[in-house]
């Protein structure tokens, strides 16, 4: 394989690894802490990319100016859901299985109810409009020079991320509240807050791979269902909870993804996202990290 | 609004110290259960400030539920519980954190994949950043193995050390009254006998504790008063040394023991 096809294609993995990075985690952050098997998270990504792409036609100006606000929005959107529906949901249910089971069908309720808001505003087939597509040089290598923003961005959220959770106090009352719920009660975290805090904070991570994806690809309403299995495989991959773990398993996802569609094709992508999960598990049961 | 309260005193070292550190517990005909099933039938107790409390009773009587209904896990169907003779304000277990209480839970509860310092930070996840390297002092003079395994993932540590760090978590938070819930439960004797002194040590410097125990003559031994529960209800109540000759309990836990 030539060197410049090689380079392309890991940026495109690593790419799409980092967009499967920040959308698990706030999935990751959703299941571990509240067993909210919320199947409506890539939709939060495509409100999230419409709602950018949305302003930018109207107003002309760089898609990173909307990316903050609307992660504000979709992170109060959140704090509303949770305190409409889910908080409701955990007080009623018996047990995390039949809070899991509960989430799962509300969360295709949010599914269909965000997908035909989508459709009756936006429309079925909004053509996304490339921002900053020119290509950039180094030496003999070509990226566009948008992929190269959304590796940026990724990789600094994913990495902020990370850093927020595994040195503030703060972080480490979200990783207790993920090891050991009752221990996290016991020394006094107040899960009435930090829940409803990181649940829209899933939406607002959501939001911001969304966000990014509209300045690259073209949006449908639909477009975040792929994005919701692809942050099921990758917290499957790098195991429940297990923050690096997660971005360990985009990663690999994404570029496993993208060289496998370059040497088959692209109608083999779900393919090949199953095989990746279904070859780990055979030589890593417990994921990728499992001690 | 709560009123104000005292500032917390540190609970170690305080040998001799004059100011009262203890909190008494008050409780009145408490009753508590799961979903409608009533597991307490009106228990009262008194943990009297500065001393040490065991409570014993069968597997099932209702002591991990007492616990955490005192702790605020769950909620109370009815009764009162009282702190140095005030009704607790607020309900939640950040709340009986902050007037003083700590629980060491049947189980440990810790967080397995944190290391020790980071479990001993969140004990103090109420308190200030200053306060917690106080304590975390404290906490590792009484348990100087924890100060050698600072940087050891909990759930990596023997069963041994993770109930000295279960119990140092929830010193950190300097509780005035700590409840215990089964600690010597699963450990080698030579641990349980190094917990039973840290106990010792701990109460020595003020703070109450409230004890539940299976190793019923060992905690008789340390313990200034006891209770027996029965299924959901006291059943015998006394100074310790008077329920160590106590025939009731000689029947339960040696027909325990010979049926166990
Ligand atoms: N989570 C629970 N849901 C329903 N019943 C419970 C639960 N936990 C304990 N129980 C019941 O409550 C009773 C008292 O249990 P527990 O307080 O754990 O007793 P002890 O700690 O004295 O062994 C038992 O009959 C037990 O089966
Ligand atoms: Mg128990």
């Amino acid at each position: 394989m030539n060197f410049y096809l090689f380079i392309d294609l890991v940026v495109a993995g690593l790419v799409t690894g980092g967009i499967y990075a920040v959308v698990a985690l706030g999935l990751n952050l959703q299941y571990g802490l509240m067993r909210i098997m919320n199947i409506a998270h890539g939709e939060f990504l495509m409100l999230g990319a419409y709602f950018t792409y949305a302003l930018v036609k109207v107003t002309g100006a760089s898609p990173l100016w909307f990316i903050p606000p609307m992660m504000v929005a979709l992170f109060l959107l959140g704090l509303l859901l949770h305190r409409l529906i889910f908080r409701l949901l955990a007080a009623t249910s018996p047990n995390a299985e039949a809070m899991e089971a509960r989430s799962l069908i509300v969360g295709f309720g949010l599914m269909f109810i965000a997908q035909n808001v989508a459709q009756l505003i936006w429309g079925g087939g909004m053509s996304g409009q490339p921002y900053l597509d020119a290509p950039v040089t180094f030496g003999e290598v070509t990226v566009a020079a948008n992929r190269l923003l959304v590796l940026v961005v990724v990789a600094a959220a994913s990495l902020a991320l990370v850093l927020v959770l595994k040195k503030t106090l703060l972080g480490k009352a979200v990783r207790g509240m993920l090891q050991a719920p009752l221990g996290a009660m016991l020394v006094g975290i107040d899960t009435r807050t930090l829940h409803p805090a990181c649940f829209g904070l899933g939406l607002a991570l959501a939001g911001l791979a969304g966000g990014l994806l509209s300045m690259v690809y073209e949006l449908t309403p639909a477009m975040g269902e792929p994005y919701t299995i692809s942050a099921l495989i990758v917290i499957t991959l790098g195991g429940l909870g297990n923050i690096p773990g997660a971005i360990a398993g985009a990663i690999l996802l994404g570029l496993a993804e993208t060289f496998g569609m370059y040497f088959t094709s692209p109608s083999m992508k779900i393919l090949i996202s199953y095989g990746v999960l279904v070859g780990v598990l055979l030589l890593r049961p417990k994921g990728l990290f499992a001690r | 609004m709560r009123a104000a309260q005292p500032p917390l005193p540190l609970p170690l070292p305080r040998e001799g110290g004059g100011e009262k550190v203890g909190l008494e517990l008050d409780v009145g005909d408490l009753r508590a259960g799961y979903g409608g099933l009533p597991v307490l039938h009106g228990i009262s107790l008194i943990a009297p400030a500065g001393r040490i409390t065991v409570l014993v009773g069968a597997n099932g009587a209702g002591k991990t539920t007492l616990l955490k209904t005192l702790a605020g896990v769950m909620p109370p169907v009815s009764g009162s519980v009282r702190v140095d003779g005030e009704a607790l304000s607020g309900d939640t277990p950040a709340d009986r954190v902050r007037r003083g209480m700590a629980l060491v839970p049947e189980g440990r509860h810790l967080f397995p994949d944190m290391s020790v310092r980071e479990n001993l930070e969140l004990g103090g996840y109420l308190a200030t950043r200053a306060q917690r390297e106080e304590m975390l002092d404290s906490v590792v003079g009484i348990f100087p193995r924890l100060g050698e395994r600072l940087t050891q993932m909990a759930g990596t540590m023997s069963g041994g050390e993770q109930q000295m760090l279960a119990i140092g978590r929830a010193l950190m938070s300097r509780p005035r009254l700590l409840l215990l819930d089964e600690p010597s439960l699963g450990l080698a004797p030579k641990m349980v006998d190094e917990m039973f002194a840290a106990l010792r040590r701990i109460n020595k410097a003020g703070t109450t504790l409230l004890l539940v125990e299976q190793n019923v003559f060992q905690a008789l031994a340390v313990a200034d008063f006891a209770y027996v529960l029965g299924h959901g209800e006291m059943i015998a109540e006394g100074a310790a040394w008077e329920l160590r000759g106590n025939a009731l309990i000689k029947r339960v836990y040696l027909g325990e023991a010979i049926a166990g």
